[in-house]
């Protein structure tokens, strides 16, 4: 099928959601909750495109396109919204990237960075929480956390566990194990798949040196 | 008038439900076929009265086009909307009415299992809602046609799950959260199957649709929102109450002739997530077409102060936001930060700049109708009441 991006038109397979036709066609779109490997929960709302006729904005991550679809993904509406998202969680985030371990590997500073975002000056909402060192390679620091739901969704469709749970609702909702206790040996063993995805340093997998991981930010692709 | 009989005396058993013109319907609808249930409600222009207003006629044909065997009918009695008790009524005074829209529902998409969604708020009306499916389900068996089993199933009073696909979400024992649209319930809702979500008021319009035809329906209210409307009316008023009327009937007639106000300084319209209207624009239509939402009326007097109001307004949002996605959890929280700091005489313009950024964001990027929704009354109130914003800002409430 055909479908329009930002005034080109391009082809698009059916199924394909506007985040895979975009990236095929050379069209960044920022991710943030979003993670090739796991299914779409849309929770971010950083990804969102204009579609013409559409009303809302829709995110690009979970939505699968239409034949004609007109889809604009850089309107000011649109970059708008992203930047007051990204500093609405950024209000609600950790401040201590400087002994951060996931410092220069956070993709929350990469997207940040890519919006021109420097600093949030809403109402800082972040009350310290939990750090748990209880597991022998999983570190937790629940400040860090931004919900996404990675971790969650890995273990559930990678690892096939069901160790992590979202509790408590609206601001205060956390990713929490069954009971809210420190994560230990005898509730998972070693896959650590879960910090693997985590895009900010709210898992961090203590067993792997920092050399191993990929950097980032400052790949080159920040426009 | 289409529900007042059946909200004004209670309905104590089918046989006095049967003597109001009850069940009628249903024998009708049993041999009428599912294609000319569909075309006769949709030829009335039904919409859903729940705020949203999508044509229930079009919403059946949706879930009768999936062809799938097993499918569902859910009755949305999660009315958790700040200020409406429109389906309480209902539910109170004639359940028999709403399990007849719920089958004739069944009947229209070929769906033989309903579920009723009762917020745990009204858990006292469990006993009677059960005695009522009892026997309905006894008198459609005998009916021939009509196999259809009734479930009732009772929220644990989250706000969120009025949602549709929160409460889809919620009875399949899991978190109740908003899932991802599409795919719409009328194609894979409760359990992957397709599942029609009707709200109770709607449901209770059916029969008499099928009963007197969609022409007598559709000569009731204005071109683009039929029939007639239940609407509860609270705050300052002398007579607070549920009323019928027309669909394009006037606000004032609502809330100076039949609620009796004398004093009304604004009005919101659709509960916490509806819109502010001042109390010198009574003359707004309550249709689809001008301000309708889910029918909760609240008027506010003199003596209000519509800060402090919309302080309470966003706790509310604060509270029920279920934290999936970003601008409602977050933004949510920050506002009523905000709206604090105004009331305690510590705001700044700045503030009132942040409001407005966070809420055009909340309204276009939520994911579902809550955050899309919960800033519209602090919208209107910055815009209709913007002085007293700034006497706040600058001495407190």
């Amino acid at each position: 099928m055909k479908i329009q991006i930002n005034g080109n038109e391009v082809e698009a397979g059916e199924g394909d959601t506007i985040l895979e036709v975009s990236r095929r066609n050379g069209i960044y779109i920022p991710t943030l909750c979003n993670h090739d490997d796991l299914s779409p929960v849309g929770s971010c709302r950083v990804c969102v495109v204009e579609v013409k006729n559409n009303g809302n904005l829709i995110p690009a991550c979970s939505s699968t396109v239409r034949s004609l679809m007109n889809i604009e993904t850089g309107t000011p509406r649109v970059l708008q919204t992203r930047r007051t998202n990204l500093k609405l969680l950024l209000a609600n985030h950790a401040d201590n990237c400087l002994v951060c371990d996931a410092a220069n590997l956070c993709e929350l500073r990469k997207v940040a960075a890519e919006l021109g975002i420097t600093n949030s000056y809403f109402i800082k909402s972040r009350t310290a929480l939990m750090m748990d060192q209880c597991h022998p390679s999983i570190q937790r620091d629940l400040s860090k956390c931004i919900l996404c739901r990675r971790c969650v969704r890995a273990c559930r469709e990678i690892a096939e566990k069901e160790v992590w749970a979202v509790a408590f609702r609206g601001h205060d909702s956390r990713i929490v194990l069954r009971d809210d206790a420190e994560l230990k040996m005898e509730d998972c063993e070693d896959c650590t798949v879960c910090a693997d995805v985590c895009p900010v340093g709210a898992l961090i997998n203590t067993s792997k040196g920092r050399a191993e991981k990929e950097p980032c930010l400052y790949e080159g692709n920040i426009t | 008038m289409i529900l007042k009989k059946y909200i004004t005396r209670k309905t104590e058993s089918l046989d006095a439900y049967r003597a109001l013109g009850g069940l009628t319907a249903l024998q009708k609808a049993a041999g009428m076929g599912r294609k000319n249930i569909i075309d006769e409600i949709k030829k009335s222009q039904l919409r859903g009265r729940a705020g949203a207003g999508f044509p229930t006629g079009f919403k059946l044909e949706m879930a009768e086009q999936v062809q799938e065997p097993e499918k569902f009918v859910i009755c949305n009695a999660d009315e958790g909307e700040v200020g409406t008790f429109k389906d309480r009524e209902l539910l109170k005074n004639c359940p028999y009415l709403v399990l007849e829209g719920m089958m004739i529902a069944g009947l229209a998409v070929g769906a033989r299992q309903g579920y009723m969604y009762l917020r745990t708020e009204y858990s006292y009306l469990i006993d009677d809602i059960r005695r009522a499916i009892e026997e309905m389900e006894e008198e459609a068996l005998s009916l021939g046609k009509c196999d259809f089993r009734l479930e009732l199933f009772v929220g644990a009073g989250a706000y969120i799950c009025g949602e549709e696909t929160a409460l889809i979400e919620s009875i399949e024992q899991r978190r109740g959260e908003p899932r991802l649209k599409p795919p719409y319930p009328t194609n894979s809702g409760l359990f992957g199957k397709p599942t029609l979500i009707i709200n109770v008021e709607t449901l209770s319009n059916l029969p008499w649709i099928i009963v007197n035809g969609s022409e007598a329906f559709s000569s009731i209210g204005t071109e683009m929102s039929k029939g007639t409307k239940l609407f509860s009316v609270s705050g300052d008023v002398r007579r607070p109450g549920v009323y019928e009327l027309p669909l394009g009937t006037s606000l004032r007639v609502l809330v100076i002739d039949k609620a009796c106000a004398n004093d009304v300084k604004a009005v919101q319209i659709g509960g916490a997530s509806g819109r502010i209207v001042a109390g010198d624009d009574l003359e707004r239509l309550l249709c689809f077409e001008d301000v309708l939402g889910a029918g909760g009326v609240v008027v506010f007097n003199s003596s209000r102060n519509m800060v402090e109001m919309m302080r309470e307004n966003m706790a509310f949002f604060l509270h029920e936001s279920c934290g999936k996605c970003i601008p409602c959890r977050e933004g949510n929280y920050v506002i009523n930060r905000l709206l604090s700091r105004i009331c305690d005489g510590d705001g700044s313009e700045g503030d009132v700049t942040m409001i407005r950024e966070i809420a055009a964001s909340m309204g276009d990027s939520s994911l579902c109708g809550l955050g899309i929704s919960a800033p519209t009354g602090l919208l209107d109130t910055l815009q209709l009441f913007e002085p007293e914003f700034r006497e706040a800002i600058s001495a407190g409430v």
